[in-house]
């Protein structure tokens, strides 16, 4: 019951998958060895798929959607990878004449999938002899692991986002998208994802979503992972009501995933690279917001300050990913766990309870993230707000400083104020180096909440156990402030070897793993969000009529009507947001930038045409 | 481009096996695939390129000839134009050329009636021998052409979506067969519902039959468990409804009779409804795609109902056997034996993924000549024919 149909668009989005899967795979593992299962229902994210060898096992209800060559096939499934030779003569059966091969340079695997693999097989391999195994032969074993995972952490290791996977995925799980050939230009444009798909190739996905959705009893709805600011952005923007009307859902959490949360990834110094991610930003929100039930745009934080417990890379997408997938873990917790008696203050949430709490008016669906990765220690926080209190006159008596938050949502600084309703999630929060009470957790969230002075509807979720860190994931925490996976935190005790240069920011790989962090997040409808769409309606016509705008949009197959029927949606959703933030009975104060919004009302086109389906074909 | 097509024309000619980086495999003579596998940049090769798509959308058959005529054609332009010739005057003497040759191929074309069974097998046979060798093109033709007849209505255009393309991956069998009615590729999801019925209602359905949590709930206020679980069954009780009226329309229909019901609805149904309807001795799909609602109507009869208070005896369809079939991890549902087959299934057998593709490319590029032969009612022998 509750299941979750997950589908990944965009490589982006399948970095941070991969990180999210991994996250789920460690969660579950740990939990079974700590018999903190019944925290977490695997039934929600996963299903039971029965291979060619016979063995059951848990595969994620996913499917992605990735360009042809930017994966490796064996590492996905398991099943070995097919050799030119052995299909050669297999083929012989629908043709009997000659075939002339053409194979693609191989996507190489990476070590770490490879060794995965031979651990897998030889772990299959032990059960079925049932003999006794050496503990240093798998003691070796585990260590090569994890010196291979280390070995990811380098700056250009990780080329495909297969690299890093440890969970095997459904045969079926992946659909390669065909060779793109329209023009000489790459998939970058927005517009270019439409007609990318040909019509046996959608009913494929479709049909392969559909399946998926029926294996479910009564799922709450698609969780979709998109890299927005491109084609695949504009591929799902056209074909999302056909997903939904053929699984049968109506919630769809839209989570628009960017390597980057203010400009291309690598931002050289042409102006036409960032007019094109400007022109991308603009069309995603107009169109995707209105398809989605809730949109959450997110990107690592753009700060490295704001963490300081983390230290990461902004121009690997492999770091960056990770921060955006363990944001993602945090936020959807509460969708994923059976209610227990154990702990009361832990509340399961659905999608669709969700969906009540952050859309906030009509047509008004954005939500933001933000949160601290690691918590600070609960305590340190009660005797400062002490301190305050006894020696400035200053600060408000009875009111702790709450440590600021990151942001994950691009374009929102400072982070998630002016919140109109939120869902707040903390996870494995240590009071005084030892695991926190729940009472105390709860008043670290109520402070951390209410320090912009207003009130709002919220719903929380506590939990005591932290996040297993997966093996494959990036060595970005100075590891005192881990925990190990029993609660315990981590102080004095580290890793083996080659951590304090971590701390140091030196470069040796290192690895996590039986390690946990705590996160705080909270996911909020906002007001905030209101300069931002202003200010990218007002840019819009601007950019878009341009020379560099127009040239681009030329060389994306854009028309004028779809520019003008964006223009429209992004009208219609400042107006939304300007309806929420005027409304008389909100306790908050009105901000500051209404005048910018009455302005914004003067640039309405007075002809609007609104172009009938899909706009761009 | 044209020299690879070259090759790709005879009947005897190569068939390209192209294996990607992640190792996936595709064999294929589709013009059409092999343009979408090339890198192509020149922009007048994605123009020629673009060509074939469209021809493929038309036609969906001819990829290769396209490219080729184009290349032969462009071969001769070249001549007359490093002679001087502006290309104005070229491209006025191919639409002359294009005029004329129409003009010729509707006085050439010899007539063919609708009835003529033999005529359109030999166009299925010509187009499926240059895709798939010689022993299964035979086995395919025929299936083809049954395809095709059994869809065709005589006062409304063909609809080649009616006829629909299943595989199953199966190690040892390999007969493709035609199917008059329907194969889903879903079956039930509930131990107890029948495997097998015979002379059955079909009700196809629109309902959600899964516990949907209401839209308003600001004004309940619950202050004790035993209120919320008054709540949820509140709720719960909604669905209940729906599911005991199909039971007594059923009840209703079958009386004490044999007969069998099946209930194929596009929505979900929850694991208590299921229940609810394996007691009753109900079969339930849920989920159902769109495309498999539309067929069942045109198959069985009855019409699709989109809310439970348009349930009554007469939007019920009729099959004469409804059974399921389990193969590994799959189940198929197959729906036989219909009053008014007008939608028809072809079942594909083989062992491999690119072996079926291989055939279902094969079987849609065989349709789309049947279909444009009725269509014309003329055809022109030659071309790929006499090899």
């Amino acid at each position: 019951m509750h299941e979750i149909v997950t589908v990944q668009f965009g490589d982006f989005a399948n970095y941070t998958g991969s990180h999210f899967w991994n996250l789920q795979d460690e969660c579950a593992g740990a939990g079974h060895e700590h018999g903190t299962a019944g925290e977490v229902d695997e039934n929600i994210l996963h299903q039971e798929a029965c291979d060619s060898r016979g063995l059951v096992s848990w595969t994620p209800r996913l499917l992605i959607l990735a360009a042809r060559d930017s994966f490796a096939g064996g590492s996905l499934t398991g099943a070995p990878q097919a050799c030119a030779d052995s299909q050669a003569e297999a083929h012989g059966q629908a043709w009997s004449g000659r075939t002339q091969l053409h194979q693609a340079e191989q996507v190489k695997r990476s070590h770490f999938n490879e060794l995965l693999d031979e651990d897998t097989d030889t772990a299959d391999a032990r059960d079925l002899e049932s003999s006794g195994v050496s503990t240093a032969a798998q003691a070796s074993r585990d260590s090569l692991l994890e010196e291979a995972a280390g070995r990811l952490n380098h700056p250009r290791a990780v080329k495909f986002w297969t690299d890093f996977t440890q969970v095997l995925l459904h045969p079926r799980a992946v659909v390669p998208l065909p060779g793109i050939w329209h023009g000489a230009s790459t998939f970058e444009g927005f517009t270019q994802g439409s007609d990318i798909l040909t019509r046996e190739d959608r009913e494929d996905f479709l049909d392969r979503a559909r399946s998926l959705a029926e294996a479910c009893d009564s799922p709450q709805g698609l969780q979709l992972l998109v890299e927005d600011l491109g084609g695949f952005g504009g591929l799902v923007a056209d074909i999302l009501s056909e997903l939904r009307d053929s699984t049968a859902t109506d919630t769809v959490l839209l989570f628009a995933l960017r390597g980057s949360s203010h400009g291309p990834a690598r931002s050289t110094l042409q102006g036409s690279a960032q007019t094109a991610w400007q022109l991308n930003e603009a069309l995603s929100l107009a169109y995707l917001s209105s398809e989605a039930s809730v949109m959450t745009p997110m990107a690592a934080p753009r700060d490295a300050a704001s963490l300081p417990g983390l230290h990461w890379d902004p121009d690997q997408a492999f770091h960056t990913s990770a921060l955006c997938a363990a944001a993602l873990d945090s936020i959807t917790h509460p969708f994923r766990t059976a209610p227990s008696p154990a702990s009361p203050s832990a509340g399961p949430m659905t999608m669709a309870e969700l969906m009540q709490l952050l859309i906030v008016g009509p047509a008004a669906n954005l939500a933001a993230v933000c949160g601290l990765m690691p918590v600070p220690d609960l305590q340190i926080d009660s005797q400062s707000q002490e301190m305050d209190t006894r020696s400035s006159n200053i600060c408000h008596t009875g009111r702790a400083q709450a440590p600021p938050m990151a942001s994950w949502t691009p374009g929102l600084r400072p982070a998630c104020h002016d919140v109109l309703s939120e869902s707040a999630v903390l996870r494995g929060p240590a009071c005084g180096g030892l695991p926190a009470s729940s009472k105390s957790a709860e008043d670290f969230l109520q402070t951390m909440s209410s320090d912009d002075g207003s009130r709002c509807p919220r719903q929380s979720f506590i939990s005591t156990v932290g996040v297993n860190i997966p093996l494959p994931f990036p060595g970005i925490f100075n590891s005192r402030l881990l925990s190990t996976s029993d609660g315990a935190p981590g102080f004095a005790n580290a890793l083996a070897a080659g951590d304090l240069s971590a701390l140091s920011g030196g470069s040796r790989p290192q690895c996590c793993s039986k390690m946990s962090y705590s996160m705080v997040t909270r996911w909020c409808a906002s007001r905030a969000f209101m300069p931002y769409i202003s200010e990218i309606t007002m840019r819009m016509p601007g950019m878009s009529g341009g020379y560099l705008g127009r040239s681009i949009l030329r060389s994306w197959n854009c028309g004028e009507d779809v520019v003008l029927e964006s223009q429209e949606k992004l009208y219609e959703l400042a107006d939304a947001y300007r309806r929420i933030s005027t409304d008389p009975y909100s306790s908050a104060q009105l901000p500051a930038n209404a005048s910018v919004s009455t302005s914004a009302l003067a640039f309405r086109p007075t002809t609007a045409r609104v172009a009938q389906g899909c706009p761009w074909q | 481009m044209a020299s690879v097509k070259t090759l790709n024309q005879k009947a005897e000619g190569t068939i390209k096996m192209l294996v990607g980086g992640a190792g996936d495999i595709k064999l294929t003579k589709d013009g059409n695939v092999l343009l979408r596998e090339m890198q192509i940049q020149n922009p007048t090769a994605v123009m020629i390129a673009r060509t074939a798509v469209a021809q493929d959308d038309i036609t969906g058959d001819g990829t290769s000839s396209t490219v080729l005529l184009i290349g032969e054609l462009m071969k001769q332009a070249e001549r007359y134009l490093s002679e001087g010739l502006h290309p104005r005057v070229l491209v006025q003497g191919f639409d002359a050329a294009k005029r004329a040759t129409i003009e010729f191929l509707d006085s050439f074309k010899e007539d063919c009636s609708p009835t003529d069974r033999d005529m359109l097998r030999c166009v299925a046979r010509t187009s499926l021998r240059t895709k798939v060798h010689q022993q299964l093109a035979d086995q395919l033709t025929d299936i083809v052409v049954d395809a095709v007849l059994t869809i065709k209505q005589d006062d409304e255009p063909l609809d080649l979506f009616m006829v629909e393309l299943m595989h199953m991956k199966h190690q040892l069998d390999k007969d493709t067969r035609l199917i008059k009615g329907l194969v889903l590729d879903h079956g039930s999801r509930h131990p107890d519902m029948p495997k097998r019925l015979e002379d059955c209602y079909i009700l196809t359905c629109n309902v959600g039959l899964e516990y949907e949590k209401s839209e308003v709930n600001s004004g309940f206020f619950y202050s004790s468990a035993e209120q919320r679980e008054a709540l949820v069954a509140a709720e719960r009780q909604v669905t209940d409804d729906r599911v005991h009226k199909i039971i007594d329309l059923k009840n209703q229909v079958c009386g004490t009779s044999k007969k069998g019901f099946v209930v194929i609805n596009q929505k979900g149904i929850d694991p208590m409804s299921l229940d609810l309807l394996a007691k009753a001795g109900i079969l339930g799909l849920r989920r159902a795609k769109r495309r498999n609602m539309e067929r069942l109507t045109l198959a069985c009869g009855g019409f699709a109902i989109n809310s439970i208070e348009e349930l009554s005896p007469d939007c019920l369809g009729l099959a004469g056997a409804v059974y399921e079939h389990v193969l590994g991890e799959e189940k198929y549902t197959f729906v036989e034996d219909v009053p008014r087959p007008h939608s028809c299934t072809i079942l594909i057998k083989g062992p491999a993924d690119y072996t079926l593709a291989q055939i279902k490319d094969a079987i849609r590029d065989g349709l789309r000549a049947v279909k444009n032969t009725l269509d014309d009612v003329g055809v022109v022998p030659g071309a790929g024919a006499f090899e």
